[in-house]
């Protein structure tokens, strides 16, 4: 199934300004991207990028077992914005490096704790992950809170040049 | 690099593979529509849906690029025409005909990196622009007019690059409410609009090279004008004098506000 996710250049560069930015403790940032969904001409899911959610300084706990821990109060901020308007939530990091990055083995296991929280808000919705490198991405999306996952298969920013990440 | 792309070969590294894998659409394949195609079948992209609901007549052998005799006598849809006329060139090429309004099976332009719109009239560029913004899909623009003064004729046109994110075409002042007002008042009664093919051979190749800036940059500093405007009378293709206004301005229409994608995707009542 062909899953794409579609941002428009200067939303991606809010994220990438936004991540990047150090925090008094926690060793990487997180938020979340809210998307529109549509269906395709051929099986699979478009999502259109619409708005970036900031977790907020106080909004991190210490947790030296990982880069990033946030609170059930990070959660409910964007829960909060998306209750009454449907849209799909991906869980954003970034991990600095060019290329295609991967989800780490703690990356696998939180996901899987908290994407099927999303379905709670908003179930008509696809809900993921979304790793951000320099240049590239991966991502993994769930259409339903225990169904199959699914792969991000592309990624396209539409700007001025317009690019298309084909993910592996 | 494939043999018949080595004098594209500055486009880059990966160019045949970034137009092999690309997918545009044309809306109107007629004046406009059809010098694109062709270009784009020499180009090289990958995938063409071509829309455009009307038949081939006499009429058009004046600008319809690739229009024949039998074409005419058999009444061919335009878009088998055009598909023709692109296989001759690309065999390669995927091109999918759609003999309808682009209403009708809308759904395939969510795929396109780039859609060409070449109709006629403000009201259907308006739809089209508002359907594509939604999805986030860049759409180029061209069209001209003939307006007769007193000693002579005055030809005109526009190539625009509505890209999401940036000017909308309303921005540009060249979609305007009472524009759309007065064109539904006369619905029905808007005439044959006078057409020829070097104008519109010449706003094409504009509107191709707007997509190869997008997909394609070959500088890394270009600056191509979004709005680009044609005066046929004098030759000339110039940024419009609007463009000087939207400096540090961004799009009121069509803000972060709107929202993206299906209206009802997936409804279900339970969602709050």
């Amino acid at each position: 199934m062909m899953i794409c996710l579609r941002l428009l250049e200067p939303l991606l560069k809010r994220i990438h300004e936004d991540l990047e930015r150090p925090h008094p403790f926690a060793a990487e940032r997180v938020g979340f991207l809210t998307c529109g969904a549509a269906t395709l001409d051929i099986p699979g899911i478009l999502l259109l990028g619409e708005a970036w959610h900031t977790v907020e300084d106080k909004d991190y706990v210490e947790d030296p077992r990982v880069g990033a821990c946030i609170g059930g109060r990070a959660f409910r901020k964007v829960f909060q914005a998306v209750y009454g308007e449907p849209a799909t939530i991906l869980h954003v990091h970034k991990h600095d490096h060019g290329g295609q990055p991967g989800f780490s083995l703690t990356d696998e296991r939180s996901m899987r704790e908290f994407v099927p929280g999303f379905f709670n808000v908003c179930r008509s919705r696809p809900h993921g992950a979304l790793v951000l490198s320099r240049d590239s991405a991966v991502g993994a999306l769930w259409t339903e809170a225990n169904g199959r996952r699914y792969a991000l298969t592309t990624v396209d920013v539409i700007g001025r040049p317009c690019q298309k990440w084909r993910l592996a | 690099m494939k043999e018949r792309s080595k004098r594209q070969s500055f486009l880059g590294e990966h160019s045949d593979e970034v137009l092999s894998g690309a997918t545009i659409g044309i809306i109107g394949t007629s004046g406009g529509g059809t010098p694109i195609a062709q270009a784009a079948a020499h180009i090289g992209f990958g995938t063409t849906h071509l829309f455009d609901p009307d038949f081939t007549e006499e009429h058009h052998r004046h600008r319809l690029v690739g229009i024949s005799s039998v074409a005419i006598k058999h009444r061919w849809k335009k878009v088998r025409v055009t598909q023709r006329l692109m296989w001759r060139v690309n065999p390669e090429g995927r091109v999918n005909p759609h003999a309808c309004a682009w209403q009708e099976e809308h759904e395939v332009l969510r795929s396109c990196d780039v859609v060409f719109s070449c109709v006629d009239g403000y009201l259907v560029r308006d739809e089209l622009e508002r359907y594509l913004r939604r999805y986030h899909v860049p759409l180029i623009d061209i069209g001209m007019d003939v307006t007769k003064y007193e000693t002579g004729h005055s030809i005109r046109g526009q190539a625009i690059l509505s890209l999401p994110g940036s000017h909308c075409m309303r921005c540009f002042g060249f979609i305007r409410d009472e524009l759309l007002q007065e064109e539904a008042r006369r619905y029905g009664d808007a005439g044959e609009r006078a057409q020829v093919i070097w104008p519109n051979a010449a706003l094409a190749s504009t509107a191709i090279g707007l997509a190869m800036s997008l997909l394609l940059p070959w500088h890394s500093h270009l600056t191509v004008a979004p709005y680009l405007t044609y005066d046929g009378n004098k030759f000339e293709i110039t940024p419009s004098p609007r463009l000087r206004h939207l400096e540090g301005i961004a799009c009121k229409h069509y803000g972060s506000s709107v929202h993206a994608g299906d209206l009802r995707y997936g409804a279900r009542a339970s969602d709050g």
